[in-house]
């Protein structure tokens, strides 16, 4: 019996973990740390910088970020994508597994478990305390799933759902708003249920006839990288987000 | 990005094949290449991923550089400027530190004054992979990089009798 995992164990550290976002210009000293979207290459987790190539992590201690110091690199796999920091774990996708290593040691991340997916393809996830959404776009032909992952225990992560999409890219996670790019498909709109089993409950999709690849929403504003440009919303009502401006070419 | 390292690479093709359509390297003067600064604002042509820091939203026009917006206000976001630095692909931010790649280094941008950011650190070498020593494509003849003639900092399709690399 092949024993298949679809546990993906992951999220986006700077939108849910400590980050802190609100320096004072006016201070003297200034305590901040950028959020990306959930296609990035390049994280922060505390005072480390986390990049991935297609093979390899390395990790850089940027306690004095002016002076990043590497602490160590380490062959991952094949294909490397995406990477991902959450409450002290990191996740590495790839385009046929996610890694989870530990940031116990942060300058020198150790492997705590790899998991294979049935299928090949590109899997920007984010996450909160109990459930893992990644989205996986499938490389040949169309379409792809949003898969549900039961994570409350981090060693032993369960596949709950998968919801068929039809061109996913990036997605965003925040209270219980999930926004997800379908590019030209549109930004689709799910609010999480407060079941266990996580599986969220379409709203609503947003076209303005844009193609949307990527989401980072923060406070009350959804920034979306779009063809072309950027774009921003307003999300106070977070399942009716509101175009404030777009910003193109 | 694949890069020559992979194994499905094959170089030093022995043979005469005769014309074929081929990536053609373009070549740059470190002098020119290996620096980081900052212009006006510029449109945005092949805009690319985002990052949030504080009330400026940057987005990266993949392999060029970064257009800098000042989103305060984001229902008019008013574009600041934009930090060119070859082969940029990733950027993140620490404290005013803005950390990216140009070229194959690793670079520290203060970003303390935006309009007027400065380097303060080099990595070099630090990211092998940002290096354009094979084009992006697949199933592709190209001419192979001579280190003599510079760095390759993009490719562009023409005819090329004989080339001597595929992917």
């Amino acid at each position: 019996m092949k024993n298949i995992f679809f546990c993906i164990i992951s999220a986006i550290s700077f939108l849910l973990s400590g980050c802190s976002k609100s320096g004072s210009d006016s201070s003297s000293t200034v305590n901040s740390t950028s959020t990306a979207g959930s296609l990035a290459r390049f994280i922060i987790v505390g005072n480390y910088l986390y990049t991935i190539s297609h093979q390899n992590l390395k990790s850089f201690n940027i306690t004095d970020p002016a002076n990043p110091v590497l602490e160590s690199e380490q062959s991952i796999g094949q294909q490397i994508e995406t990477i991902y920091g959450f409450k002290g774990n990191l996740f590495i996708g790839s385009s046929t597994d996610m890694y989870a290593y530990s940031l116990t040691n942060p300058g020198k991340p150790a492997k705590l478990s790899q998991l294979t997916y049935w299928v090949r393809g590109k899997d920007p996830v984010v996450a909160n305390d109990t459930i893992a959404f990644s989205t996986v776009r499938n490389t040949t032909g169309s379409g792809g799933v949003l898969n549900i992952i039961n994570i409350k225990n981090i060693n032993s992560a369960t596949l709950v759902n998968s919801i068929a999409l039809q061109s996913p890219y990036g997605l965003g996670l925040i209270d219980t708003a999930l926004y997800i790019c379908e590019h030209m498909n549109g930004l689709k709109v799910y609010t999480l249920p407060t079941k266990s089993n996580g599986t969220p409950t379409y709203k609503k999709t947003i076209s303005n006839s844009e193609i949307y690849y990527d989401v980072i929403p923060y406070n009350n504003l959804l920034y979306a990288y779009i063809a072309g440009g950027n774009c921003i919303f307003d999300i106070t009502d977070r399942m009716n987000p509101v175009l404030l401006s777009k910003t193109k070419n | 990005m694949i890069t020559c390292v992979l194994a499905s690479c094959n170089r030093d093709i022995d043979y005469n094949i005769g014309e074929k359509d081929a990536y053609i390297p373009i070549y740059g003067d470190d002098a020119v290449y290996r620096t980081v600064s900052f212009q006006a604002a510029k449109p945005i042509v092949n805009g690319g991923k985002i990052v949030l820091y504080n009330q400026y939203l940057f987005q990266m026009e993949d392999g060029e550089g970064i257009h800098v917006f000042n989103v305060s206000n984001p229902s008019s976001p008013q574009r600041v400027g934009f930090i060119k630095s070859p082969l940029c692909k990733q950027l993140a931010i620490k404290n005013n530190f803005l950390i990216t790649n140009n070229l194959d280094d690793m670079v520290v941008v203060d970003f303390s004054n935006p309009l007027a950011i400065k380097e303060v650190k080099r990595l070099t070498g630090e990211f092998p992979e940002m290096k354009l020593q094979a084009p992006s494509q697949t199933n592709i003849f190209f001419e192979c990089p001579d280190a003599k003639k510079g760095i390759v900092i993009g490719w562009k399709l023409g005819k090329v009798t004989n080339p001597k690399c595929s992917q």
